[in-house]
């Protein structure tokens, strides 16, 4: 293998991670206050990837499409939690099964209102070039979306350290009874980082949509990569999504280009490994 | 108890004239609602008896299926040995899910066989030499059982129902084992029976092969009623449909399972003359029985039962 081929391969894994950061990020701090997981997130990205390929489309903005993509996914979030997930408040089993009969729903929805024919973003043709790396070249595009990725984790970083908000997420994260005590509303949090991370969904799903084709299994894809990598990197913990992303990233990359038949099967040796050393996941705390 | 025996005889009864008075396209349904009951049934076991949802029963279903396609179409293996061979490949299986994944315990669990059940999907139309891919495998040879050809709706309803009917038995008896007293007391308090010294692992790693094993009868059962294969018997769709047939029916019994199969297919025949949205649909029925039903129909005639 060449210097550039393994550069490239390497670039393709790290994009894939900074989607797949992207969804986790969310996830996982939302599972780490409520132990709620949100199994409707791959949908939520579809949700968010096709309304902002449509409005694309339609504007020929980029910014006006992910903007869209991120309100739809704000809203469904939103709704979500509001109008179903509090009527089984606390009942874990019940809020993740509904999570999943609403993801279904709204993949098929999708599916219906869309057509089975993938669906990809046409990316505007000021950002199509490929940069210069010096030992590979590589598509603007996709580069800018791992900045983006660097920047959301820089970015959710400072928010749990530097903020009071932060604090109290962290707070809500380690012990939700003593926070709660302290006079902290972990569910209100919950609410906040939910919405959050359904906001970060539909984003991932219009940028993805440059990269993976929208089609009708794209949204059990990218939750079974999702819950992999939090899986790995260990719920509740920001440091663990960002690990997780980029194992999972990069084994997906290399292993579609060496053994294709195995591309997301190979994934089961990194998450065996992981869960027979450190069963509460590489940053967890405790076992899930 | 003489309750439940009359009502489990009359259940059998009523499914052994079944085929003997209704038509073709009601036998075919039937059998359908037979062989699914086994992976509800799977599901429910540890649900019901352990609290572990998983989500990866439907997949030990597809491993014998493909299992037994895989060996029969391209090895020429006879029906019988093949059948066994995907019996032993979805145990086998099971067998390593469970020791990756008995460890985690509630949402943590359901996750991980999320994780695992859609690998085995992605491999079953990523690895296409072995599985055809997206197509599926097609002419699964069908076996003679007793002079019963099984290509026949009537003489395989006649052979599902004996071997479902010995399947809910013995899940019967096991419930009542000291392995299924156990196992309700490790749902109930697992550091108690820990404390206790009960092998709790090897207790629930048990448990999981024994409901995988139904779950993969059904699956045999399946693949030579249909006679193909395809990646869609691996879909996550297909998990959500066994659980929502086991909500809906109730997951404390075994009756259960046998209720929400029934009106889970009965449902589908109903949807499909005026829509292809199944999935929204059953998406629908999932999320309004998880609202109003937490317990599933079987608890709520068991209320009415006991206010009498």
């Amino acid at each position: 293998m060449t210097l550039a081929s393994f550069a490239f391969l390497s670039l393709n894994g790290l994009t894939l991670a900074a989607l797949l950061f992207l969804m986790a990020s969310g996830l996982t701090l939302a599972f780490g206050l409520m132990r709620v997981v949100n199994l409707a997130h791959g949908a939520f990205y579809m949700l968010g990837g096709y309304v902002g390929v449509a409005v694309v489309d339609r504007t020929g903005s980029l910014l006006a499409g992910i903007g869209a993509g991120m309100l739809a996914g704000l809203l469904a979030g939103v709704a979500m939690e509001r109008l179903l997930l509090a009527r089984v408040r606390g009942i874990e089993l019940s809020e993740a099964l509904l999570t999943i009969a609403i993801g279904m729903v709204v993949a098929d929805g999708l599916l219906a209102a869309f057509g089975g024919h993938p669906k990809s973003l046409a990316v505007p043709e000021s950002l199509r070039g490929r940069v210069d790396l010096g030992f590979v070249q590589y598509p603007g595009f996709r580069l800018g979306i791992l900045v983006a990725a660097v920047a959301v984790g820089t970015g959710l970083a400072l928010l749990l350290t530097q903020t009071r908000l932060g604090a109290a997420i962290r707070a809500g994260v380690d012990d939700r009874e003593t926070a709660e005590s302290q006079g902290i509303n972990v569910g209100g949090l919950f609410g906040i980082v939910f919405a959050l991370a359904s906001l970060l969904a539909g984003a991932a799903g219009v940028a993805g949509a440059s990269y993976f084709a929208l089609a009708q299994d794209t949204g059990v894809r990218v939750l079974m990569l999702s819950l992999v990598v939090i899986i790995i990197g260990g719920l509740g913990s920001l440091a663990g999504a960002a690990a997780g992303a980029v194992i999972t990233g990069l084994v997906t990359s290399f292993a579609n280009a060496f053994a294709p038949q195995f591309a997301l099967f190979v994934l089961f040796a990194p998450l065996a490994v992981v869960l027979a050393i450190r069963p509460q996941g590489l940053f967890g705390r405790s076992a899930p | 108890m003489k309750r439940l025996a009359l009502v489990a005889a009359v259940v059998a009864l009523a499914a052994i004239a079944l085929p003997l008075l209704v038509s073709d396209y009601i036998v075919v349904l039937a059998l359908r609602a037979l062989m699914y009951s086994l992976i509800v049934m799977s599901f429910s076991l540890l649900a019901g008896q352990l609290g572990l949802v998983s989500l990866v029963q439907s997949t030990f279903a597809g491993i014998a299926g493909y299992g037994l396609a895989i060996l029969s179409t391209g090895y020429d293996w006879g029906p019988g040995p093949a059948a066994l061979a995907g019996l032993a490949l979805a145990v086998a299986s099971a067998a390593v899910f469970g020791v990756v994944s008995l460890k985690a315990t509630g949402i943590g669990f359901m996750m991980l066989t999320i994780a695992l059940g859609q690998m085995v999907w992605a491999l079953s139309f990523q690895w296409i030499d072995l599985t055809k891919g997206m197509d599926g495998i097609v002419s699964i040879p069908v076996p003679v059982v007793a002079g019963l050809d099984l290509r026949e709706p009537r003489a395989m309803y006649a052979v599902t129902a004996v071997v479902v009917a010995a399947c809910f038995w013995s899940a019967h008896v096991l419930m009542r084992s000291r392995l299924g007293l156990l196992l309700r007391g490790i749902q109930d308090n697992a550091s108690r029976m820990r404390a206790l010294g009960h092998p709790i692992l090897r207790a629930r790693l048990a448990a999981f092969l024994i409901a995988s094993l139904y779950a993969a009868i059904g699956g045999i059962l399946l693949t030579w009623e249909t006679r193909v294969i395809t990646p869609v018997t691996l879909d996550l769709s297909r998990a959500v449909w066994v659980l929502t047939a086991a909500v809906i029916g109730g997951t404390t019994s075994l009756g259960g399972s046998v209720i929400g199969v029934v009106v889970m297919v009965a449902l589908e025949a109903v949807l499909s003359q005026y829509t292809d949205r199944h999935i929204l649909v059953f998406g629908f029925i999932l999320a309004l029985a998880i609202l109003l039903l937490p317990n599933g129909v079987s608890a709520l005639v068991s209320d009415l039962w006991a206010k009498r």
